[in-house]
């Protein structure tokens, strides 16, 4: 349920009054930036994304028709303005021969202390593929069916893609665990 | 096993250092289990799936521009849709009006559509042919209505029948199978390609008077009325672009990046056209043009940020050295235009943002513009339609567009400022003599 205060700035963003457009950002950046950061591996891509996101959030407004939670919407855009952004880079990296293998690093610390920061790295430095789809569906929630359509790969692709993903996180906090104690 | 051996298995053999106080809760932390499978998805999701992050301080300016640059897409595209409709009516028009692959017995041509030759005959005859310089021939030269009478009234079939040429009654009667006529509304109005002993219009062609004079070096080809004139007002998306020319000044690029944004420019221009041999015309003249952005930036008044806006122009005499070719038409016609530009940087006004500087800077006095001779080129699509019965004056649409080849900036600047500009002009052109 969208507050009153929420509803006009809405209205006056569709009236493009750049105050409420300015307020909604404001608003709803830090949230969309949290999710563009999981789905992108730099802080550079991340705001691209962020950007993006805003850019056809505001184009897209009409569309909305007050229809559901904000946020939801808003989130839903943004994660798909960075599968897009990741199609692209995908089509990129094809082209050009480069791969994305992430670097390994980070600082030593024990799976009881990791936190959300720590968590974030982990995450940005899975492979594209895995970290695309461990936050499609550890995350955001869609399921495999979902995320095979979304991506144009097979269900059984996205399930594959989850479980690397999942071994990939245990052996690097595994591996920050031992180096930490 | 030698002294030396002895001497540190004696001093450290039976050695029991410290052990640090705290190891034992750092080893019992770490015992936890790594959590696997939905378990650690929970453990993600928990921690980062509401998870808020600092937000850059100049994102919102950089969806500002963002948001600004994408209007003019929509510009592109309405104008490439006008460059096709164009494109796609001189194509349609240049199209043959008649079939002109030879009947199997290879007295004529064929027409297409059969109708009865009483009706094709009534048909208004009127020629398609009202340009004069038109080239006429005698298997593709059309009739004026006023040459050929309509087959079905007595009277003039009985005027015919008294005529030296051979008269359509007596073809329509012989023919009482169906001939074929055109299929559009424009090649109905023309029965040139009928073979001779269908319908005599061949026959009948001589007595026709100025029709049939063929134009060859008629009033447009004659020498006369080379030199036009023309007059054009443009308005253009100028595409600026900055170059660094010193590796230290990203700072600076950023900046005037994200306060500067394209506004709606223009252009005025006086030309004369000079047409020579065949479709071919030279234009040259002279041009004014001021390219246009809007500066934004905030700056604290009375303690709270306010917005605030301004105009930077960058004004320019230019003279354009164009080769045009002309497509054939009748009223409306098209010529396609490309050449240099030479252009003067007559003057700049406006303010710019600088990383060493908390106040706006201005940029006729700080933003190291040249003033030589630069060069360019552009392209053009000039649509003309003749208007009234002198057909002195057109009225000119033109979808064009420009680059500046160098920077607008001198060498020493430490940004290179470039630009291309893409615009439609319209204006009227003038029969000077």
């Amino acid at each position: 349920m969208l507050s009153m205060k929420e509803k006009e700035l809405i209205e006056g963003a569709l009236r493009n009054d750049e105050r409420c457009q300015r307020a909604l950002f404001d608003r709803y950046a830090p949230l969309l930036m949290g999710v563009c950061q999981r789905y992108c591996r730099t802080q550079a891509e991340a705001e691209d994304v962020l950007q993006d996101t805003f850019v056809r959030l505001f184009a897209k407004l009409p569309k909305y028709g007050f229809q559901g939670s904000f946020a939801g919407w808003a989130r839903r855009l943004c994660v798909n303005v960075a599968l897009k952004t990741y199609q692209r880079k995908r089509f990129t990296m094809e082209q050009t021969g480069l791969d994305n293998t992430p670097e390994r690093g980070g600082a030593p610390t024990a799976y009881a202390d990791l936190g959300e920061q720590e968590l974030l790295q982990l995450i940005q430095q899975l492979p594209d593929g895995y970290r695309i789809v461990f936050n499609l569906y550890a995350i955001e929630g869609y399921s495999h069916k979902e995320i095979g359509e979304r991506l144009g790969i097979q269900e059984a692709s996205s399930r594959s893609q989850l479980l690397k993903a999942r071994k990939t996180l245990q052996q690097q906090i595994a591996h920050r665990q031992r180096i930490a104690i | 096993m030698s002294d030396v051996d002895q001497l540190f298995r004696d001093g450290l053999g039976d050695r029991k250092p410290d052990v640090p106080a705290d190891l034992w809760q750092r080893i019992a932390a770490n015992k936890a289990s790594i959590p696997e499978g939905e378990a650690l998805d929970q453990a993600f999701a928990g921690a980062l799936g509401a998870r808020q992050a600092a937000v850059p301080p100049n994102m919102w300016a950089r969806i500002a521009a963002a948001r600004r640059t994408t209007p003019y897409y929509r510009y592109a595209a309405a104008l490439l849709l006008l460059l096709g409709l164009t494109t796609g009516y001189f194509v349609w028009d240049t199209a043959p009006t008649l079939d002109s692959s030879p009947l199997p017995d290879g007295r004529g041509t064929q027409v297409q559509n059969e109708v009865p030759v009483a009706q094709a005959a009534s048909t208004e005859l009127s020629t398609s042919n009202d340009r004069a310089d038109a080239p006429l021939s005698p298997q593709s030269s059309s009739v004026d209505i006023g040459t050929v009478p309509p087959a079905t009234p007595p009277a003039n079939t009985a005027a015919l029948a008294s005529s030296s040429a051979p008269p359509i009654a007596q073809s329509a009667a012989a023919a009482d199978a169906p001939v074929r006529a055109p299929r559009s509304a424009t090649t109905a109005r023309s029965v040139a390609t009928l073979p001779a002993d269908f319908l005599p219009v061949a026959n009948l062609l001589p007595e026709t008077g100025p029709v049939l004079v063929a134009s060859e070096g008629g009033f447009r080809a004659s020498g006369r009325h080379r030199l036009q004139g023309e007059v054009l007002l443009g308005a253009a998306y100028a595409h600026q672009r900055f170059g660094l020319q010193r590796p230290t000044a990203q700072e600076q690029r950023t900046l005037r990046e994200v306060s500067e944004f394209p506004e709606v420019s223009y252009q005025l221009s006086a030309r004369l056209r000079y047409r020579l041999g065949g479709p071919w015309r030279i234009l040259t003249g002279l041009t004014y043009v001021e390219l246009r952005n809007q500066f934004e930036y905030e700056a604290m008044l009375q303690g709270s940020p306010r917005l605030l806006r301004s105009n930077n122009r960058l004004r320019m005499l230019e003279v354009p050295l164009l080769a045009s070719y002309e497509l054939p038409g009748r009223r409306l016609r098209l010529s396609v235009n490309a050449g240099p530009v030479v252009h003067l940087s007559t003057g700049v006004s406006g303010q710019f943002l600088h990383p060493d500087s908390a106040q706006p800077r201005d940029l006729a006095a700080d933003g190291q513009y040249r003033r030589s001779v630069g060069l360019g080129w552009t392209t053009s699509l000039t649509t003309t339609y003749t208007v009234g019965k002198q057909r002195g004056i057109q009225l000119l649409l033109e979808p064009f567009f420009k680059q500046y080849l160098g920077s607008f900036t001198a060498p020493e600047a430490t940004l290179a400022e470039h630009y291309w500009m893409g615009g439609l002009q319209v204006g009227l052109r003038k029969q000077l003599r």
